[in-house]
């Protein structure tokens, strides 16, 4: 198997020691039994093997030839995986090392090797035909904004161009989240514009996937569909998209010349510049879920080129000294301060939040290579926030608003579920 | 070597299917922890293979898998969290039980203050659901995401055990699979009494069973366990506050305080270790060095290596060595005041000077307060490096004697730092926990190479030489040290060479498992030999 891209990441594979840490969330945040667990995977599975270092390990077996070729059940393990970082910050609050980044590495060699799970090439068959990751038509992309009278990018310029994403524009019980995002910010006078059936997948999910090609190439194609536009600001409601736009992009250097915010960075300053005011009363008892994508996965690319020197008298260190990506930055307050925001609404927190947060089960594929296990992840965070004592669930993704949402139908749980901006609408 | 298909089914019907694997990417995930370069043998990365992967579920499936075992004569070895080389197998072929779904805590008995728990829950969230109780207990120095099974973990050390004990010493009744697959249960337990005594009136086996290397003894699987608690000063959750990595307690709280020292002789720093013991005023009572602080507050290696400049000036630098980390807790503001007290006028005592990288810095004091009580883990200034390490002169005696080892091993450290082969650390790495208020703990010297054939052999070096010096009568630092770690150097098993001077421990060892497994199944491959 050819693992050329991994062996820059070789000198951080072998810093893992089975600390056991990124099975965990960090250990000063764990305040319950019930609720200590941070890798979905091992927590399902059992095996170490699940965990990040058991992955991250097995990868090295094959880096360092010790392990002949890839097995069956490796690929399983190593896509039963949400790719949620909780495993990269729990090891990075004590170690200097990027087992997301082997993780992702790992996925994109599976598939540069031929190493395709057959779960997955619909998906990826219908973006490379359809530009989308639902298996539909992309005639079908701009329905969602029928009647709603907006600027058409591809036609007029805008300052602010508004990403539905492919979950928003395909699931049509999800229309809402793009409509409501899209008046609010109208409301609020901004000079929006969409793109329809022009718009495109951003290519996030399937490079999570192992397919850097895509990536590259809706990269590419959003940054022709933005330059004549004149756009100074992409926004967004899915945390999938903001992650590619944000931090993607800078990732493979096509950054995105403009400023890249989710829509609750977004409405967040309007509500501090007196543009959108809530005052109506939403008497609700809510708890938040932090989408991995948004939260300790959005923080920044960091570039880092150097060396690790390895003086015999020093420890390895970075030269220039590296900053890792830590999850410290990530956009945790927004949606906070929205929700803060909006007269009778009770928020109260979950044990798992922010950059420790339980992942909701839709990242990395799950739910196509593994529904019942999309689906286990997504119950384990319904009853997490039923123990709040709160009516609904608040989140900032769509794909999070919709594994939810099918978790909850296989259950019996009678929690709501919505997305920030469903209920901001209700407040104005 | 992998198992043979039948022995494959007969483990398969036990714990079920999805709960056991054979495929070699799986075992090899299971092959590395750390230390391997001079455990195995210098330069050697990975552990040997074993032939399967089993997750037993409860104590009739560990049973059940270990009267296999000795009906198929297969080689077998539990371990919980896995951190440590010792949950591996110095042979090829040996079947591995990882007891992860063996995770609850079974009973929190407030009014007898123990409680009962399985092998894989971790100290972290035993610690979170004793505090909303007004509990704790130790929890042991590789860190809180580590096993609460008292038994398991090496000797037990860990930082708040000055008041929370060593948890060797916290262990009550023991359920335990012994090698043939009998269920022994010791203690009160043994005679049907409960929990919470280990001793008696039914068997007691709690030297057996703890020995000097618990479970690289190979005497068994330890399925469940008590452990005694004692009381908590703090709030049922601690309030911390942040965001990755810059944890730390919120300033208001009241119940807690934290400090480092320096002193001017490793015989002052016996003498203020002694007089915190004995006034009974600390949860943590830890020898400490430049390089722990200065790593511990760092969020990266590059910060710490830069804070170690500041750290080694204000000790070494001014002609000290490092003293004590303390930290105490109480329950009012009277008591803590007390406490505070008799500290300063111990350090005044001895001519300590508080580290002003700390004094001057409220917030890391914060974040300490924050990770010594809840993580637990030296592995910010050990673990981070990325590199080789060795804990080597590993003693447990009293405080003089331990003084007496970390002075020693930093003068053989620093001639390897000097000849430009080990990291130099500021040299004192001889970091040790002291319990039941400083009557006895432990030392050990820390060393870093890199993870290279000449780092590997370095370390095997020290470890190597720290045991001619700890044989050697001239040093005076022969005290209970432990026969694993740097006597497994080269691959080989150096049994005996320090247990002739402590009674001929290894002999009597022999004997109990050769008594308690006779058909030698339950790997010892890293104590005894075959």
């Amino acid at each position: 198997m050819e693992l050329q891209r991994l062996e820059t990441l070789h000198d951080y594979m072998e810093r893992c020691d089975r600390c056991g840490k990124c099975k965990y969330i960090p250990m000063e945040r764990i305040v319950s039994w019930r609720f200590s667990a941070g890798c979905p995977a091992i927590t399902r599975y059992n095996f170490h093997t699940y965990s990040g270092a058991g992955k991250q390990t097995a990868a090295l077996a094959l880096l360092e030839g010790r392990l002949d070729d890839m097995t069956d059940k490796l690929l399983e393990v190593v896509y039963h995986c949400a790719m949620c970082g909780s495993c990269d910050v729990s090891c990075k609050y004590t170690k200097d090392m990027e087992l997301l980044e082997v993780l992702q590495q790992f996925r994109i060699a599976c598939v540069e090797n031929g190493y395709l799970l057959p779960a997955i090439m619909p998906v990826i068959d219908g973006l490379k035909k359809e530009d989308n990751m639902m298996q539909a038509l992309k005639a079908d992309r701009g329905r969602w904004a029928e009647g709603l009278d907006v600027k058409d990018i591809t036609k007029e310029k805008a300052e602010v161009y508004f990403h539905a994403g492919c979950r928003c524009s395909f699931d049509n019980e999800l229309w809402g989240v793009a409509k409501t995002s899209l008046n609010l910010l109208r409301k609020a006078g901004v000079d929006v514009g969409i793109s329809g059936k022009e718009e495109a997948c951003c290519g996030g999910h399937a490079y999570e996937l192992g397919f850097e090609g895509e990536l590259t190439k809706y990269a590419e194609h959003n940054l022709e569909l933005l330059r004549p536009a004149g756009v100074k600001t992409v926004v967004t409601p899915c945390a999938d998209c903001y992650y590619a736009f944000k931090v993607l992009y800078e990732k493979i250097s096509k950054k995105l010349p403009v400023e890249v915010l989710h829509i609750t960075e977004y409405l967040a300053r309007l509500i501090e510049e007196g543009k959108l005011k809530p005052t109506k009363n939403v008497p609700l008892k809510v708890t938040y879920h932090d989408p991995c994508n948004l939260g300790r996965k959005g923080e920044p690319w960091i570039h880092w080129k150097g060396v690790i020197t390895r003086k015999p008298t020093e420890p390895a260190l970075h030269v220039p000294p590296k900053e890792f990506r830590r999850g410290t930055y990530g956009i945790y307050e927004p949606p906070r301060d929205i929700l803060h925001s909006i007269p009778g609404l009770r928020l109260t927190e979950m044990e798992r939040i922010k950059e420790y947060t339980w992942c909701c089960g839709a990242g990395g594929g799950i739910r196509d290579l593994a529904p019942e296990f999309a689906t286990w992840i997504g119950l384990e965070r319904i009853r997490e926030a039923e123990t709040t004592g709160a009516e609904a669930m608040v989140t900032a993704c769509p794909w999070c608003k919709r594994n939810f949402i099918d978790a909850i139908n296989q259950s019996e749980s009678r929690l709501k579920v919505y997305h920030v901006v469903e209920l901001l609408e209700q407040a104005i | 070597m992998a198992l043979n298909r039948d022995a494959y089914r007969a483990l398969e019907d036990i714990v079920g299917p999805e709960n056991i694997s054979d495929d070699v990417a799986v075992i090899d995930s299971y092959c590395r922890s750390w230390g391997e370069e001079y455990l195995v043998g210098t330069g050697f990365k990975w552990m040997p293979r074993f032939s399967a992967i089993a997750l037993p579920g409860n104590t009739k499936e560990v049973q059940s898998i270990t009267k296999t075992c000795n009906r198929l004569q297969i080689r077998f070895k539990a371990h919980s969290t896995g951190y440590s080389p010792l949950m591996c197998s110095l042979k090829e072929g040996c079947l591995c039980l990882d007891l992860r779904r063996m995770n609850r805590i079974l009973e929190i008995n407030e009014k007898g203050m123990y409680v009962v728990v399985e092998p894989y829950v971790i100290g972290a969230v035993l610690q979170a659901e004793l505090m909303k109780r007004g509990l704790a207990t130790g929890m042991i120095d590789p860190g809180a995401m580590t096993t609460a099974l008292p038994i398991v973990p090496v000797h037990g050390v860990g930082n708040i055990e000055n008041t929370y004990a060593n948890t060797h010493r916290n262990q009550l009744a023991l359920e335990w699979v012994l090698p043939t697959g009998e269920v022994l249960r010791t203690g009160s337990l043994g005679s049907g009494a409960g929990w919470f005594c280990s001793e008696g009136p039914g068997p007691s086996l709690r030297g057996i069973a703890c020995g000097n290397v618990a479970i690289a003894g190979g005497i068994g699987v330890f399925t469940k366990a008590a452990i005694k608690v004692y009381h908590w000063p703090g709030p049922p959750v601690l309030p911390v506050e942040g965001v990755s990595p810059n944890y730390r307690l919120k300033p208001e709280q009241k119940w807690f305080g934290f400090w480092f020292f320096s002193v001017p002789s490793y015989e002052k720093a016996a003498d203020a270790g002694n007089k915190i013991g004995q006034s009974e005023i600390a949860i943590v009572l830890q020898r400490s060095m430049a390089w722990r602080i200065a790593a511990d507050s760092a969020r990266s290696m590059e910060e710490a290596w830069n804070n170690l400049r500041t750290t080694y000036a204000q000790i070494e630098g001014k002609g000290k060595v490092g003293g004590w980390i303390v930290m105490i807790g109480a329950d009012t503001e009277k008591e803590f005041k007390y406490k505070e007290k008799t500290l300063m006028q111990i350090i005044k005592d001895v001519d300590g000077e508080l580290l002003p990288f700390l004094e001057n810095d409220p917030d890391a004091k914060l974040r300490f307060l924050s990770r010594w009580t809840r993580t637990s883990t030296c592995d910010r200034e050990t673990r981070r490096a990325g590199g080789g390490r060795i804990s080597a002169f590993i003693t447990f005696d009293s405080i003089d004697h331990q003084m007496n080892v970390a002075r020693v091993s930093t003068e053989l450290k620093r001639e390897y730092i000097r000849a430009g082969r080990m990291v130099d650390d500021g040299g004192d790495q001889g970091m040790g926990n002291f319990g039941e208020h400083g009557r006895v703990g432990h030392v050990e010297q820390l060393a870093m190479a890199h993870y290279t054939a000449e780092g590997a052999e370095t370390l095997a070096d020290f470890g190597r030489r720290s045991m001619e010096m700890m044989l050697d009568p001239g040093y005076r630092i022969i005290g209970n040290f432990c026969e694993w770690g740097p006597h497994f150097v080269d691959g080989k098993l150096r049994e005996g060479v320090g247990r002739r001077h402590v009674y001929n421990e290894h002999l009597w060892n022999r004997k109990i498992k050769k008594a308690f497994d006779p058909d030698n199944l339950s790997d010892a491959t890293f104590y005894s030999p075959e």
